[in-house]
Formats: C-alpha cells, structure tokens, sequence
C-alpha cells in the first residue's frame, strides 16, 4: 500500500526528501552513465573505421 | 575420455575469442537490458512508494535501496576484475584483459555511488556525512584501488607494453574484500553489523527486505550488461584492423544510411 498521502508528501519524504533525491538520483545519473557511454564509444569507433577504411565523404 | 577434453578445450578456445564473444553477446545483450530495467524499476518504485517506513530513521532508510546493490557490486564487481587479470597474465588470454579493462570503471563508480548514498544517508542518520571507522575506510581504498588499476591500465596501453601491473594491482587488493565484509563484525563501527547474512534469516522486515532482493537481482543484471556492453566496443577497438570488424562497420554504415 503506498506510503504517502499525497504526491508531494512523496516528494518531501517526511523531511529527508533532499537526502533521498539527491542519493538517488545522482547514482542513477552515474549508472545511466556507465551504460550510454561505452554505446557511444562502439559508435565512434565504427564511424572512424568506416572512415579509414571506406572514404567516407567528411560528414 | 580424450575427446571430451578435446571438447572442453575446444570451448574454452572459443571463449576466449574476441570475435566468438562479441557475437554471442550481441545475442544475450537486449535481453539483459530488458531483465535490468524491470528488475530495476520494480525494485525502486517498491522501495521508493511501498515499503514501510524506519521506524528510527523515517524515510532517509529508503536510500538502503541503492546504498546497498552498488555496495554488493562493487565488492563481486572488484573479485571479477581481479580474477580476469590473473587469468590474463597467466594464460594470456585476450578476453580476460578485457574484462578487466571493463570491469574497472564500473567497479570504481558503483563504489563511489556506495560511498556517496552513505554520507548522504549519514548526514540524517548520524549527524555526518563521513567517519574515518572500518568499512567506510576500507570502502574508500576500495575506491582507490579501483582508480589505481584504471590508471595503470591507461598508462601502459599509451606505451604499448605488456600490461602485468594492473592486474597485479588488482590481485593484491583482493585482501580488501574480505576486510570490507568483516569490518563490521570485527570492530566496533559507526556503521551498522550487516543485515542479510548466508546462514540466518535478514535482520529487516520482510515488507523492507523483498523490494532489496528485487533491486540487488536488478543490480546484478545492471552490472552484467554494463560490462558487455563497454566490452563489446573494446573488441571492436582492439580488433579494429582484422576483416570481421571492417565487415561489420561497413555493414552497419549501409544499414544506418
């Protein structure tokens, strides 16, 4: 059963909502980055093979 | 007899190809995407809306749900990392550096992440945001141990030189593992004696304890396919002059054109 009687009483987390947030959101900030990061990196790096092996025209 | 060894052989060889694991990976990879995310979520939404609040700590007791999965995985995430380095310099196997290489980065972050939810949750629970006692110290060099394998990785592959010292870095850290675990069981520690045990039942309520299951299976999921994921595009970097992966980026060119 939902713990809270309304959304911001959601937000406010019973006074430690700074707390909460910033824990978890700063952690899901770092996660989210661990997994878009090194998907960018495999893009880079096909683009410049491609470059280097196909002459590609300069995008 | 021979022929099994012949097989089991076999496989291992296989394993320990670049090539083999970056195809079979690219296989499994969606779907430990999906199983993360759920898992993930579910065990957030729970933590976050459903579980009853501490009766000491109030509501600040729901950063648990992040505090202590990376916790966990930074601990599992660190013995990967080391084992995969000894493999490396013992056999010489390529895939074992990777994983290495890999693991590293996201071993040093969700250490961080632990450390980081734990001032964060010290600072309502305790007063403080940091005490020098057992385990967060040995968290803390956990950090640096992690920093230190990702910077030595760096420096040897700008000189080029067969790397040993990374995972030799990697292997005498491991001693930290087991202090972190104990620490709160051998000295007395600001930080609370651990809750969820291999031989007795969890110390939390039930109504606490299964949206932390949920989100630690999530972690676990989260971690694996983090770790494929930077390993696939180490692969097709370390690989980027043989046939296969110029094939392949000339296939995903015409396909995104």
């Amino acid at each position: 059963m939902f713990q809270f009687d309304s959304f911001s009483d959601f937000i406010h987390m019973g006074g430690h909502g700074q707390y909460v947030w910033i824990a978890y959101f700063a952690s899901l900030g770092i996660m989210a980055w661990l997994f878009f990061s090194p998907l960018l990196r495999k893009k880079n790096i096909i683009k410049k093979i491609n470059k280097q092996n196909h002459c590609d025209p300069i995008k | 007899m021979k022929k099994l060894i012949e097989n089991i052989y076999q496989w291992f060889h296989r394993l320990a190809s670049p090539r083999w694991f970056y195809h079979v990976s690219g296989k499994w990879l969606p779907w430990l995407c999906v199983l993360t995310l759920i898992f993930v979520s579910i065990g957030l939404v729970w933590g976050l809306g459903f579980a009853p609040q501490d009766s000491k700590q109030g509501n600040s007791f729901r950063i648990i749900y992040i505090h202590v999965p990376s916790s966990f995985l930074a601990l599992v995430g660190y013995y990967i990392m080391a084992t995969a380095g000894a493999i490396a310099i013992i056999w010489k196997i390529k895939i074992a550096d990777i994983v290495m290489k890999s693991a590293a980065p996201i071993g040093a972050s969700l250490t961080f992440i632990a450390l980081f939810t734990g001032a964060v949750w010290g600072k309502p629970t305790w007063g403080t945001y940091w005490i020098w006692d057992a385990r967060i110290t040995s968290m803390l060099i956990l950090f640096f141990l992690y920093l230190g394998v990702i910077v030595l990785q760096k420096a040897y592959a700008v000189q080029g030189l067969s790397n040993r010292a990374a995972p030799l870095l990697a292997l005498v850290g491991t001693v930290n593992i087991p202090i972190i675990y104990k620490s709160v069981d051998w000295w007395y520690t600001l930080h609370q004696p651990a809750t969820i045990k291999f031989t007795e039942a969890p110390s939390m309520h039930p109504d606490m304890f299964q949206p932390l299951l949920v989100i630690i299976i999530g972690f676990y999921f989260f971690y694996i396919s983090a770790l494929i994921i930077s390993m696939r595009a180490e692969i097709l970097y370390r690989e980027r002059r043989t046939s296969w992966v110029k094939q392949l980026a000339f296939n995903a060119r015409n396909r995104d054109s």
